[in-house]
């Protein structure tokens, strides 16, 4: 779950519980996810009891979250009286709120992370007013990236997250060969995802914003554009890619090479190919470092014990232990913060001798460098699949803790 | 028409003009609905309604019936690849929310 995420699902929490809103009440979450989770271990955190997790995919009915029983929607019938509240932290707010009206539900439904612009389920003239502005404002965006690069194949990464760049970029090559495009250009959001696009040899990338990303992309769906193509595996809405995943395993890489790219078995991933030297300023010793990446955006964070246990072993053995750190992140008690550009971490962590990531977008950019890598993978499914997180995100040669 | 989407649990739109196609969707929506409200929508009118949801997603209740279709639907690769074939990605991805 991405920062700005969790931090406007507390403020949404604070707002509810200051206004009284989760006291004496069922308090029921709709979809067992991610976020799902940590917004039930926060609610947890400040006392307030979570009575049921409704969720439609049968294969997660039956089993539990921190002893709370996954239920199917349905239930709510059973589980919530006049006083109940239907909490949702995920993108399918407005599917999920639907169909708790469909099943009659009339209690509150508060949606706890506004994580979709693409959806409003309504046709008043209002909506439609409001979203031909947004896709207007999207179009003025293309435009602009069209006056800079008319003839290159726009390529989107709609999605503000490094793993996804990575997996975009790395068979961009081969989509490129088998279309015969030529000039490429790359729109990313953020800083941190440009710096990936480059690492690939990407010489022209656009950075958006997240909202100028959800508009251009609406203006590039309506306008139909030409001589472009959306590089994700789970959206925008209009796809329905991840679908596949509910009854069918296909792993992350491979959503790009078939999937999003339409490549044959024998495409390949190319490796980056701008990496910058280490500078070192940090002093590592050569061989007796390890980089510890704790942070991810997507996925649970294992409990503070797990950390502190990590970083006592590696100090026992006389290494010396970094935390990779990014803007206010805080380094693991007893570990020294280091903050790297992107294209210094394979360097960084060969020189270390030892990288250790929580899965995420970092581990992928890592993954060609040539010394000792352990991924910690938590236990959890990926999104609303049934597929575990391991599994979907699996890194081959590595060593995988789970936990 | 869109004002119509509340009173069926599902709305199919064939915007395609693939015949063939069309009726392999249809059958297999009719199959699935399995009791629940249906409707189908073919030709101008699936169209129309198509534009709009490329506009927005504004309703949950609203299937587009084709591999391609609305703008950067991926489907087709997946046939394409061999991954999956077109009874799979019918019942399993465009139809999968029955």
């Amino acid at each position: 779950m991405e920062i700005r995420y969790q931090e406007e699902m507390i403020r949404t929490i604070g707002s509810l519980m200051a206004a009284d809103q989760l006291v004496n009440r069922h308090v029921l979450a709709f979809g067992h996810c991610h976020a799902t989770e940590v917004m039930i271990d926060h609610l947890l955190d400040r006392g307030v009891r979570v009575n049921g997790i409704l969720d439609n995919n049968r294969s997660k009915q039956g089993s539990a979250y921190q002893g709370i029983p996954i239920v199917p929607p349905q239930a709510v019938r059973q589980l919530a009286g006049e006083e109940a509240i239907v909490l949702i932290a995920t993108r399918y707010y407005e599917p999920m709120a639907a169909q708790l009206r469909e099943l009659g539900f009339a209690g509150d439904i508060v949606k706890v992370v506004d994580y979709n612009s693409f959806a409003e389920y309504s046709v008043s003239d209002d909506a439609i007013r409001r979203k031909t502005e947004r896709m207007l404002r999207g179009t003025d965006t293309l435009k602009a990236i069209r006056e800079q690069y008319r003839q290159h194949h726009l390529v989107v990464c709609p999605h503000d997250a490094l793993g996804d760049v990575y997996a975009a970029c790395s068979y961009l090559p081969a989509y490129c060969a088998r279309q015969q495009i030529r000039e490429t250009a790359v729109a990313v959001v953020g800083h941190g995802c440009r710096q990936v696009a480059e690492m690939f040899g990407v010489d022209q990338v656009v950075v958006l914003d997240p909202v100028q990303m959800d508009e251009l992309v609406q203006a590039i769906i309506f306008h139909h554009e030409d001589n472009c193509l959306i590089a994700h595996h789970d959206r925008p809405y209009t796809d329905n890619l991840i679908r596949y995943l509910d009854r069918h395993f296909m792993s992350f890489t491979d959503y790009y090479k078939y999937a999003v790219y339409g490549l044959g078995k024998d495409a390949e991933p190319v490796r980056p190919s701008r990496i910058a030297p280490f500078d070192n300023r940090a002093n590592l010793a050569r061989g007796r470092s390890v980089i510890i990446a704790p942070y991810a955006k997507s996925v649970v964070q294992p409990p503070r014990s797990f950390w502190d246990e990590l970083v006592k072993g590696y100090r026992q053995q006389g290494f010396q232990v970094y935390t990779n750190v990014v803007g206010d992140e805080a380094p693991l008690p007893g570990t020294i913060p280091l903050t790297l550009p992107i294209n210094q971490m394979i360097r960084a962590v060969e020189y270390a001798g030892h990288f250790v990531g929580l899965r995420s977008g970092l581990c992928d950019i890592v993954s060609t460098a040539d010394c000792r890598k352990t991924v910690i993978m938590p236990d959890c499914i990926y999104s609303t699949t049934r597929f575990k997180v391991a599994d979907f995100f699996a890194l081959p040669g590595w060593e995988q803790i789970i936990i | 028409m869109a004002q119509g989407l509340d009173e069926c649990d599902y709305v199919l739109l064939l915007p395609s003009h693939d015949d063939q196609l069309n009726g392999r969707i249809k059958a297999a929506f009719e199959r699935k609905l399995q009791g629940r409200k249906g409707a189908v929508v073919e030709g101008e009118a699936a169209r129309d309604l198509l534009k709009l949801y490329e506009l927005y997603e504004y309703s949950g209740k609203v299937i587009i019936g084709s591999f391609d279709q609305p703008w950067g639907r991926k489907l087709r690769n997946l046939l394409d690849t061999g991954i999956a074939d077109a009874d799979t990605l019918i019942d399993d991805v465009i139809l999968g929310a029955l």
